[in-house]
């Protein structure tokens, strides 16, 4: 990890943000306690923490100006970059506690009680004794320049320069940076920044120097996708301009042939500091030219310098100049090329200019990598790519989550529509569905008792379990027939799921089955029908009866929507289902003769006689069961493949 | 980086024109056996490509069958495209034949429901919206009568209040705004001119050039489900405005 403390103003961060999200490793260390640097060198003040817990509102404030703790925690993190800003000091000034000495925030001095408790000695600041407080924060200042070179030989302190709001500071601002830059400009440790420029230029170079073994693969050249327009990239003209497309930024040349009088145009990376261990470099970048005849075959379309500081660039003095010329590459006419270039730097500074004395029209950089050693990876690789994806991904959970729930709450509407629309304007209502079942028992035990029912006792408890999860299927299969046709109107106008429909008729036969079920465990118990362990198992036969719905439901949706008949003739199908199930006659005859097949293939038979077995007392037969089981799940794998592939063109024809 | 919130590109919408429409099983099996089944393809979009940016609002010109509406309801998602492929990026109110679909049965309130819910709000935001939605439409004293009683007035009124409950990145609009009567009219206008302020991008087809000189500040111009036009709002209508004006028959 690369570490940056910043102390100063919460304000610091902003001012010093960095134009890349490439560096992924650095990590900040904050403290915008706005600690003078006089308060931060000061000894520690004894105080009672447990009394400061319980009734103190500026406990961070306090346990920070009186503990001191900002220098023991530098020395323990031992960060790359220490940033400054001098805030605190020029604003503030500082007051004296015993001998020691705490950064005069006066908002929080007067409120705070447990501060009042403390005798406080003496107020400085710049406003009040000058030049006793310059002497003292100068002492100090000097004392925290010695604790960074003896404890911290690895840190850099950057002291930021920028300007402040508050007018009435900045003279003593001057004074400040005067002394600091009189007696410290030729240590390498301390660096001064004046924009956000300067800052990204030293961490940059700072982190290519410390971490190139450990990231060896990191783009040198910061800001290379122009994410951020031109920060970081020099003398740039209004002829060039972005160009975005959905993955990447290019630069795009626009040469204005009006202008050929005017010096052209060139755009120069910011300096790139030479590592001292390994010289070897790689270029690479993409161009696009789109007509390759304007281009003369000597026009150089990229170009390396390498220069011995990085003050008189300007002047051309440079070391070691490379150029690519058209002509080296097979540059092919309106697409896309990637070209790469192995090079020994020398000096210390390299810069790279995608641009310069070029006449042609619409060419297009992008992708501009500069890396160690002799083999370019790819531009996507980047950390900065993986940071988006790795956002999306997890929007995508988050996401997830949120459309089930906005689906089911769209199930939940279509259901209770389903349900207030049979409902409304009934006298009777839900009682309906109760009654329903109960009066086509009576109706059927009535006629075929004597004639089916051998006179069996609980002959209306068979007809009724029967009656039960054949209308569940019947009419869920029935109304998923129709389903996708009766909501044309909507579906043409709203991007739904459809698959939304059938299932919203199973859902609805569902709750309504629930009801009827209700009713039969009455019938059963007024009939002797007492249940048994085996009651529980009936969850199979009724699972296994869900799934054949809903799949032969999303098979009839499809075919429903393109053929209108469907609907009358899968009613007669149901109807011929409906003597081929045993609902009002034993079934122990029409087995033992030859004519079995009839309902022992029959996967609502099998259903309905397991769920009879369970009410009745006894063990499904488990051949039935895994029969019945293969075939709903057969048919919903149908199902589900045919839907898929038909919904997107059933819009066309409903 | 600047990111298109819609980009369209090479659409193509093909659809299946059979010389006689078959919509029963009874015809399919019987054609099929005598091999008569027949149809025709019909380009309904070609190779139709753009981007669009945040706050840039689009109007779609073109002769009636250019393929407005199918770009529309490309656009929206309710159909899929043959080829090419249509990529948004944020949510979509459309405003396409505002009253259709809902439930006749149902009351007005119930129909918010179930109308927001297939618009893919949440629970929670109809709730919260609901009143606001009612006092858009003005409906308040018809609110629980079923849809089925509504003049085709009442009923756009709810679904643009309805439809305009979000505040979208998208708004699809067909000829919407002659909704209602004249005050709803105006009070509907200004409503999609606030949410233009805010920044949402807009699609909006409409034969009347000037409703889309006053709305948009870019259009199109589709002949045959090409784009022969696009560019600055005036003058791509001016073009517009030369195209219909030749005489037609040569």
């Amino acid at each position: 990890m690369y570490t940056i403390s910043i102390i100063g103003d919460i304000f610091l961060k902003e001012k010093i943000k960095l134009y890349t999200d490439d560096f992924n490793y650095i990590e900040f260390q904050s403290f915008y306690y706005q600690s003078s640097i006089i308060s931060i060198m000061s000894s520690p003040i004894y105080y009672n923490l447990g009394e400061l817990k319980k009734n103190e509102n500026n406990y961070d404030f306090i346990y920070n100006e009186f503990g001191k703790p900002i220098v023991d925690t530098l020395n323990q993190t031992c960060p790359d970059i220490i940033v400054l800003d001098l805030f605190a000091d020029l604003f503030y000034g500082v007051t004296q506690i015993s001998n020691s000495y705490i950064t005069n925030n006066k908002n929080i001095i007067n409120s705070s009680n447990f501060i009042k408790k403390f005798e406080r000695k003496k107020d400085l600041s710049f406003y009040k004794n000058k030049k006793k407080y310059f002497d003292l924060w100068c002492e100090k200042f000097d004392f925290f320049i010695k604790f960074i070179k003896e404890k911290l030989p690895s840190s850099k302190l950057i002291i930021d320069f920028m300007k402040f709001n508050e007018n009435k500071i900045d003279k003593y601002k001057k004074i400040i940076e005067k002394y600091i830059f009189n007696k410290y400009t030729n240590d390498k440790i301390i660096s001064f920044i004046n924009n956000k420029d300067e800052f990204n230029k030293i961490i940059i170079n700072d982190i290519n120097n410390k971490m190139e073994n450990e990231f060896n693969k990191i783009n040198l050249v910061p800001n290379s996708d122009f994410s951020y327009e031109f920060a970081m990239w020099e003398n740039f003209d209004s002829r060039f301009f972005l160009k975005t497309n959905d993955l990447e930024t290019s630069l795009s040349i626009k040469w204005n042939q009006e202008d050929e009088n005017e010096k052209r145009p060139q755009l120069w990376s910011y300096p790139i500091e030479i590592s001292k261990k390994n010289k070897i470099y790689t270029l690479s970048f993409e161009i696009y030219i789109k007509n390759i005849s304007e281009l003369d075959s000597n026009d150089i379309i990229f170009c390396i310098r390498m220069f011995d500081d990085n003050i008189n660039w300007k002047n051309r003095k440079c070391i070691k100049s490379i150029n690519i010329r058209a002509k080296d590459y097979e540059v092919v006419n309106d697409s896309k090329i990637r070209i790469t270039h192995t090079f020994e730097a020398e000096g210390k500074y390299i810069r790279v200019a995608p641009f310069i004395f070029i006449r042609a029209e619409n060419i297009e950089w992008s992708n501009i990598k500069l890396e160690h050693n002799y083999e370019a990876t790819n531009y996507d690789t980047c950390n900065n790519d993986k940071k988006i994806e790795n956002n999306s991904l997890y929007e995508d959970k988050e996401n997830l989550n949120k459309k089930i729930n906005k689906q089911c709450f769209v199930l939940k509407e279509l259901v209770k529509k389903s349900l207030k629309l049979k409902y409304r304007n009934s006298y009777l209502g839900v009682l309906w569905s109760l009654l329903e079942p109960l009066l086509m028992m009576f109706v059927l035990s009535f006629i075929f008792k004597e004639l089916l029912g051998r006179g069996i006792k609980t002959f209306p408890v068979h007809i009724y379990s029967g009656r039960l999860l054949y209308d569940l299927f019947s009419k869920t299969t029935k109304e998923c027939t129709k389903s996708l046709r009766s909501n044309a109107t909507i579906m043409k106008k709203v991007r739904v799921k459809k698959y939304l429909y059938p299932l919203s008729s199973l859902g609805f036969n569902f709750v309504v089955f629930l009801l009827s079920l209700l009713m039969f465990i009455v019938v059963c118990l007024v009939m002797g029908v007492y249940p048994t362990k085996y009651v529980i198992l009936s969850f199979v036969p009724l699972t296994i009866l869900f799934l054949t719905s809903l799949g032969i439901g999303l098979i009839l949706s499809i075919i429903g929507a393109y053929f209108k008949d469907t609907e009358y003739l899968w009613n007669i199908i149901t109807m011929i289902l409906s003597y081929m199930c045993a609902i009002f006659y034993y079934p122990e005859k029409i087995l033992s003769t030859s004519k079995a097949f009839i309902l022992k293939y029959n996967p609502i038979f099998c259903i309905i006689n397991s769920f009879r077995s369970c009410v009745f007392g006894e063990m499904f037969n488990i051949n039935e069961m895994i029969y019945s089981g293969f075939i709903s799940i057969t048919v919903i794998i149908i199902g589900v493949i045919l839907f898929k592939k038909h919904e997107r063109n059933i819009i066309f024809y409903i | 980086m600047r990111k298109p919130i819609i980009k369209v590109d090479s659409l193509e919408m093909k659809y299946k024109i059979s010389e006689i429409k078959i919509d029963n099983l009874k015809d399919y099996f019987i054609k099929k056996i005598r091999k008569e089944s027949k149809y025709t393809t019909f380009l309904a979009l070609k190779n139709v490509s753009f981007e669009l940016y945040k706050g840039e609002r689009l109007g779609v010109l073109g002769i009636n069958g250019a393929g407005k509406s199918t770009l529309l309801k490309l656009i929206a998602g309710v159909y899929s495209p043959t080829n090419g492929y249509v990529l948004t990026n944020g949510t979509i109110a459309p405003l396409l034949e505002l009253g259709a679909g809902f439930e006749p049965q149902y009351t007005g309130r119930e129909n918010i429901f179930l109308y927001g819910a297939l618009l893919g709000y949440s629970k929670k935001f109809i709730e919260k919206k609901y009143n606001e939605i009612v006092e858009f439409s003005e409906l308040e004293k018809f609110i629980d009568v079923p849809i089925k009683n509504y003049s085709t007035g009442m009923k756009s009124k709810l679904g643009f209040s309805v439809a305009t409950a979000v505040n979208p990145d998208i708004l699809v609009l067909d000829e919407v705004l002659s909704v209602g009567d004249s005050r709803f009219r105006k009070k509907s206008k200004n409503k999609i001119m606030s949410m233009m302020k805010n920044g949402t991008t807009v699609i909006f087809v409409s034969h009347s050039t000037s409703h889309i000189r006053d709305i948009c500040n870019r259009a199109i111009i589709l002949d045959n489900g090409e784009i022969i036009a696009d560019g600055e709002v005036n003058n791509v209508i001016e073009i517009y405005n030369e195209i219909i004006s030749k005489p037609i028959g040569i």
